[in-house]
């Protein structure tokens, strides 16, 4: 296939922030070449979930599916720290030493490269950004504040809200709505019941969990039947991943062509620093694509590797970056998780993932941390995790206390605010190479002590919600002892200063005016624990609104 | 989010092995190979033995598995092999010919070693391989509220 001309935009990435733009531009009439590096992936043939020793596979990783990646400085275990360390009472009693680098986990960056993107293992919690997020160091001194405000993006989460299906109940949650959810909300699984009203009982308020999963058939997609295994894929394409919604919607305007497998490998500035072609292989093949309206979506690793790589003689440290930003204020995911063994509980297995939320719990650092009724992301929904992670002993005894004790796992986790170090940025590695011979993203990211001291609250609130339901503490895990992130932020960060930002505050580069950036890479500030994918389709839908 | 830690383990265990067990084993100039694991199959049904509800592991075809796991060279072998070798030389006769009841007692002492020796080391990655392997059975759901997978049914709250 010759990609060429012919098309009015380019958008590079198809995952929350590509499909939404995708969408979105199509909407407006024009003709879109969609450039995505990954495989395209069939649910029903890929992640079909229907097989004996479903718990050993995760998402598929079929070639091509995931980047190549390096780490660099990612901190060390501080002894002061220790009380946040990972354990679990069923696994292997292995520990660094401390004092020992962090380390990347197993899943480190977890992400997927494919027709759909992250939102494809993505859970879909289907959070707006509290509006005080958007003036956090106004009102705390600490971050930064966004260039824009909660009303900037109302309508926009309202339009992303009902393009993917979001269920909820509305209830006060702080985030004013222009308009009901689409769906009814689903119930609440045995896990969530539980932890809503220990949390009740603590002062804590507990609610329904906005979810980009349909409790009724919508868009010509079938209600959830709460398999429990979201982050596995979605077979039944229920959950409001990209591909199926904004991906789809754009296809029935026909003015839609998506390529996969087509890696960019280097954008091309011209006159007036307006970019004015690509380099992509596509299969082997390369070649060069005109890019009138660039869109560039593809994360917050691999959009400022892509400027980054795409340095030359008149723009030596990368294009789109004369502030100097690029990669840098890279911010990981802060988070937490607390598991117990819950007497009288049957039943935790069933469900939907992530149906129940606290905003704030913390009355001392609020808007700093939420936590989440985890049970079913967790995976504690199987027997090789209740064997392998929450119970100890072998033979009979263990195969009895299995039977007897399978479904009262609760887990409870915790997302916080993460301000980043300055150690923290995406470089490019040149001693790594990717299998096209180019240097691949290099992660640095180190946590400070005021993210430690905010990991221990997260530790602290989810401790007390089992402690009070009368759970057995039997696992934890957190950001302390492993780099693992799927939400990351920051390293092309919107503003309106242009010495200090890469776009302006719509997503427009400062130094190229057909470059728009829509990814996380825009985030000035993590926000306080919410799930990031709806503000990326918001910010996207915005930007496409205006661009096209 | 943080994602569900992966049962995708023989990477895992092999990066730990390989930063430890070299202070771990002494210099035996030890060959491993398949025919050193005679008694991999009784350890395993020990580990996870049959009952009313469901099968051993060897029933369950585990040691298959774990054989083939294991490969035929590196840490993770040499671990296996060395140590069924000591369990073997426990008592008069090899672990497999042991009653029962004495397996049960080496098994159960080996759980209280220090994983930084061969014995504790041995049996938690024994242990973990085995109730992943068992697990991923549908006849080792005898007894849990389980469909063989997760779809096509679901579990409605």
């Amino acid at each position: 296939m010759t990609l060429g001309s012919g098309h009015d935009a380019v958008v590079i990435g198809s995952g929350a922030g590509g499909g939404a733009a995708a969408w979105q531009l199509c909407q407006g009439g024009l003709k879109v070449l969609l450039l995505e590096s990954g495989p395209a992936f069939d649910p029903p043939k890929d992640y079909p979930l229907t097989e004996a020793g479903w718990e050993r596979q995760g998402f598929p990783a079929p070639p091509g599916s995931r980047a190549i990646l390096s780490y660099g400085d990612l901190g060390t275990l501080d002894t002061r720290y220790e009380d946040l360390a990972s354990w679990s009472r069923g696994g292997l009693p292995w520990r660094l030493p401390p004092g020992a680098p962090r380390p990347p986990s197993d899943a480190g960056y977890a992400h997927v490269m494919g027709l759909g993107g992250s939102t494809l293992h993505f859970v879909g919690e289907a959070h707006r950004l509290n509006p005080d997020v958007f003036r956090r160091r106004s009102v705390t001194g600490q971050g930064t504040d966004w260039p824009i405000s909660y009303e900037d993006l109302e309508t926009f989460y309202t339009r992303a809200e009902q393009v993917i299906g979001v269920a909820s109940d509305g209830a006060p949650d702080g985030r004013p709505r222009s308009a009901p959810y689409l769906l009814p909300p689903h119930p609440f699984g045995p896990g969530a019941l539980a932890a809503v009203s220990a949390g009740a009982r603590i002062g804590q308020h507990w609610q329904v969990n906005p979810r980009a999963a349909l409790s009724q058939p919508f868009d010509d997609r079938p209600a959830c039947n709460y398999c429990g295994q979201c982050s596995r894929g979605c077979p039944l394409g229920d959950k409001g991943s990209a591909d199926v919604t904004f991906l789809r919607r754009a296809a029935r305007t026909g003015r839609l062509t998506v390529v996969t497998g087509a890696t960019v490998t280097r954008l091309h500035s011209g006159p007036n620093g307006r970019i004015v072609r690509a380099d992509v292989v596509v299969q082997r093949r390369a070649q060069t694509v005109e890019t009138p309206l660039l869109f560039l979506c593809a994360g917050a690793v691999q959009t400022p590797r892509l400027l980054l790589l795409s340095a030359s003689a008149e723009q030596p440290e990368g294009l789109a970056n004369s502030s100097g930003q690029v990669g840098r204020n890279f911010i990981e995911t802060l988070a937490w998780r607390s598991s117990g063994l819950l007497p009288g509980l049957t039943g935790s297995h069933r469900g939907l993932p992530a149906d129940a939320i606290c905003w704030g719990p913390d009355a001392a650092d609020p808007g700093g941390f939420r936590l989440n009724h985890t049970t079913l992301e967790a995976g504690l929904n199987g027997p090789i995790a209740y064997a392998n992670r929450l119970l100890s002993g072998h033979g009979a005894a263990l195969k009895d206390a299995l039977r007897n004790r399978f479904g009262s796992a609760l887990a409870i986790g915790a997302i916080g605010e993460l301000v980043p170090d300055d150690r923290s940025r995406i470089t490019l590695d040149a001693q790594t190479r990717d299998g096209l011979g180019l240097p691949v993203a290099r992660i640095s990211s180190v946590l400070t002590e005021a993210a430690f001291e905010r990991l221990r609250r997260m530790a602290r609130a989810a401790r007390a919600v089992l402690a009070e339901a009368g759970a057995e503490l039997v696992e934890e895990a957190g950001s302390r002892d492993a780099f693992t992130a799927t939400h990351v932020f920051g390293t092309a960060r919107m503003g309106i200063d242009p010495a200090v930002s890469v776009t302006d505050p719509l997503g427009r580069s400062h130094d190229h005016p057909n470059l728009w950036v829509a990814d996380a890479s825009l985030f000035p500030s993590s926000g306080g624990g919410e799930s990031p994918s709806l503000t990326i389709m918001a910010l996207a839908l915005r930007a496409a609104e205006a661009a096209g | 989010m943080m994602t569900a830690p992966s049962t995708e383990r023989r990477s895992a265990l092999l990066m730990m092995l390989s930063t430890t067990l070299a202070t771990l084993l002494p210099q035996t100039g030890l060959a491993a190979g398949p025919q050193d694991l005679a008694s991999l199959g009784a350890v395993l049904d020990t580990l996870f033995p049959s009952d009313a509800l469901s099968p051993s592991a060897t029933e369950l075809g585990v040691d298959a598995k774990i054989r083939e796991a294991l490969g035929s060279e590196g840490p993770l072998l040499q671990l296996f092999t060395l140590t069924l070798d000591w369990m073997d030389g426990l008592d008069d006769r090899p672990f497999r010919d042991l009653p029962p009841t004495r397996q049960a007692e080496i098994v159960e002492a080996m759980t209280s070693s220090d994983y930084n020796q061969i014995p504790g080391r041995f049996y938690h990655i024994a242990r973990a391989l085995t109730f992943e392997f068992a697990y991923a059975t549908p006849e080792a759901l005898g007894g849990l509220p389980l469909h063989p997978a997760p779809q096509p049914d679901g579990y409605s709250p």
